[in-house]
């Protein structure tokens, strides 16, 4: 578990990692029975199966999950982000993790 | 006087008056002139490196300004002519040299070599030239000279803009110069003035001896000088000027002026001497009253700290006459606090001193006009009255009547926001990124090792707060952070001068903090305390008496946080060793937000990223 490399991901990039785990910022716009639509940090939006239909008590969240398809991921576990999350800072984060310059770091 | 010859009466008066003569045939008439008397003036420059002579030729009923012809020179040298001499003056033109008319002597017959002056010829347009100054003779009948001629108007081009004073003079009428213009290059001047701000007569003693002096402030349309008057003259001129009215000065010596004694806008200022004269001048239509220029109080914290300044605002609130022991001379010195607000929506704190403090009467909310206040940054930002700064209440002027309306109207209500900040530096100290270093650098740069103070920013993690001094009781006047001595039963505050049942706690904390590139000890008083413990000292201090565990755990709850520092390096000399110490100016909690946005941009903009 510790080795598994989880790199993060808006919408744009889900494509790439089709069948791996991956992390990704977003914002929860709709749940309902162990579905929810969330908007990822660079403003797509994606689906996201919940386990165990756990529920989501906070706007903003970290989801780990396996991407399913291009829009779809499926939640292993999720990190609780504040409410005061700057979705533009986030999606820079998720640029930068994915620049070239900075490959060797992750 | 037998075998003198008749002088061309009357001339003098018509070559004044030449502009209403036909010219010519008044310059080709060849007067009969006494040469009263001659001063040598040096050259001109601009290619003139001769001597000229300056006489004043006399028509035995006025005399006039003039200058000999350099190929004249050569009869003054050799004794041809000397004072009282009367000549023929063959030939002559005038010319208006700086605003006057000056007679040019081109040739001339001698006809007496030496004489007793003739007649008693006066003035015409006396006006005693800087440097060239003749004594002029008291006309007996100052109707003729100030009726036949009327003094052309100056042609103020280069020169300072003169006035005359016709009044009731006999004797020469003064040459009225603007405040502007005076210099210790120029000693012949006399200045129409308000005298304003007059000082108390002040004393001192020192190892020369004591003295006294007072000062006034002397105001004309072109700007202001200070006058101090010393010792001697201080009985001679102090019960003369009066505040308010005004004086025709001269004879005063200009200095340049001591800036740390005054703030009046003059490079200049005024030593009134024995030989100074000070005469009441009743006609004042021309000096104008205070000048203003204010600035609203919320603008203040853009006023440097020391600076002066003019505000105008309501009294909003009074305090009581208080006392404060000076450190400097052992005095006991009244003080006053007046909050004072205005429409900007901002308060702001006047203290006042001395006299001025103990004679305010706490009049129902009083307009105030203050000019020269000194600011300072006294919790933000406050003012405060210096010897050179005036106050006027309810004062008669549009701005005054503005606020008046608006506070009886609303303003009374209003809440008004303080320039108040819990920060011990108020205004100019920020974060600044760019004066960023990181802990290691600050070492090796030796920051504060010079004697001056030197500032620096930085972003790291507390690791260790020394446990055993966080706190020291402190005097609980608002203000004041001096440490109190306890003395049985009450806590005792030397500054304040007063004593309390209970000391107030405030922080002092020596805490060590680390980022990337090192460690270094900080040490921060009560705002920073508050920040990193989230109470305040009282509090702590109550917790760490009650529930030792309890006080543990706040302690640790602030390790770990990292914060923004902006610190001041100093040395600082303890027994004999000598060390940096590094003091929190201001601690400020980081903002994720900004840190973020400023990290991305780093590493995708800045050169680093290249």
């Amino acid at each position: 578990m510790a080795d598994q490399r989880t790199p993060r991901v808006n919408k744009a990039l889900m494509a790439k990692f089709r069948g791996q785990t991956v992390r990704v910022v977003a914002k929860l716009i709709t749940l309902n029975d162990g579905r929810a639509i969330v908007e990822t940090s660079d403003g797509g939006e994606i689906e996201v199966s919940l386990p165990r239909n756990e529920d989501l008590d906070c706007q903003y969240l970290e989801i780990i999950g396996k991407v399913e398809d291009e829009r779809t991921l499926k939640m292993l576990g999720h990190v609780k982000f504040s409410d005061n999350t700057d979705m533009k800072i986030w999606d820079q984060v998720v640029q930068i993790w994915h620049d070239a310059k900075f490959a060797h770091m992750f | 006087m037998a075998g003198l010859p008749q002088l061309t009466a009357g001339i003098c008066a018509r070559l004044a008056n030449s502009e209403n003569e036909d010219s010519e045939e008044l310059f080709n008439s060849q007067p009969t002139l006494q040469l009263l008397s001659f001063k040598k003036v040096p050259p001109t420059g601009g290619g003139n490196n001769v001597d000229r002579y300056r006489v004043i030729v006399s028509d035995g009923e006025h005399f006039l300004q003039s200058m000999l012809a350099t190929q004249l020179n050569h009869l003054v040298e050799e004794d041809a002519i000397s004072k009282g001499a009367v000549a023929v003056i063959e030939k002559f033109t005038c010319n208006i040299v700086q605003g006057k008319r000056l007679l040019i002597i081109l040739a001339l017959r001698v006809l007496v070599k030496t004489a007793e002056k003739i007649g008693s010829p006066g003035s015409l347009q006396g006006r005693p030239e800087g440097g060239a100054s003749t004594p002029a003779a008291v006309t007996p009948g100052p109707s003729t000279s100030t009726n036949a001629t009327p003094a052309p108007p100056p042609v103020a081009a280069a020169q300072p803009a003169r006035q005359q004073t016709q009044a009731n003079r006999n004797a020469r009428a003064p040459a009225v110069y603007p405040i502007e213009s005076l210099s210790p290059y120029q000693n012949n001047w006399t200045i129409k003035a308000r005298a304003m701000n007059k000082s108390d007569i002040r004393t001192w003693v020192n190892q020369r001896g004591e003295g006294k002096l007072f000062s006034v402030t002397l105001m004309d349309e072109s700007g202001e000088i200070r006058a101090t008057a010393f010792n001697a003259a201080v009985d001679l001129f102090y019960d003369k000027i009066q505040e308010g009215k005004v004086y025709l000065v001269s004879k005063a010596k200009v200095n340049l002026a001591k800036k740390k004694f005054s703030n009046v806008n003059n490079e200049y200022e005024l030593t009134f001497e024995r030989n100074t004269e000070v005469e009441e001048c009743l006609d004042v239509t021309d000096v104008p009253t205070v000048k203003f220029n204010f600035v609203q109080i919320s603008a203040l914290q853009d006023v440097a700290k020391d600076a002066t300044c003019d505000i105008i605002g309501v009294v909003k609130e009074v305090g009581e006459l208080s006392t404060i022991t000076s450190k400097a001379t052992s005095k006991v010195i009244p003080k006053r606090e007046l909050t004072v607000v205005d429409r900007s929506g901002y308060s702001v704190r006047v203290t006042l001193w001395g006299k001025q403090a103990e004679q305010f009467e706490a009049t129902d909310q009083p307009v105030i006009a203050f000019k020269g206040a000194k600011v300072g940054d006294f919790q933000g930002r406050s003012l405060s009255m210096m010897s050179s700064s005036s106050m006027h209440v309810n004062p008669d002027i549009p701005e005054a009547h503005a606020l008046r309306g608006w506070f009886d109207a609303a303003g009374a209500e209003q809440t008004f926001q303080a320039h108040t900040s819990t920060f011990t530096g108020g205004g100019g100290i920020t974060f600044d990124r760019a004066e960023v270093r990181n802990l290691n650098e600050v070492k090796t740069a030796e920051f504060g090792m010079s004697d001056k103070p030197e500032y620096f920013c930085a972003q790291a993690t507390i690791m260790h707060i020394k446990n055993d001094n966080i706190s020291y009781p402190a005097c609980p006047t608002q203000g004041c952070g001096k440490k109190v001595v306890e003395l049985g039963d009450s806590w005792r505050c030397e500054k304040c001068d007063k004593s309390y049942p209970k000391p107030q706690h405030r922080y002092m904390v020596s805490m060590a903090v680390s980022d990337y590139s090192g460690q270094a000890w900080l040490s921060g008083f009560n705002d920073v305390g508050q920040t990193i413990f989230g109470m305040s000292a009282d509090e702590l201090v109550d917790i760490r008496e009650r529930d030792d565990t309890q006080y543990n755990q706040v302690i640790e709850r602030a390790i770990g946080n990292t914060y923004n520092f902006a610190c001041r390096a100093k040395q600082d000399s303890y027994n004999e060793t000598t060390r940096v110490r590094y003091a929190i100016n201001r601690i400020i909690p980081l903002n994720y937000r900004e840190e973020a946005k400023y990290l991305a941009n780093i590493l995708t903009h800045s050169d680093w990223a290249r």
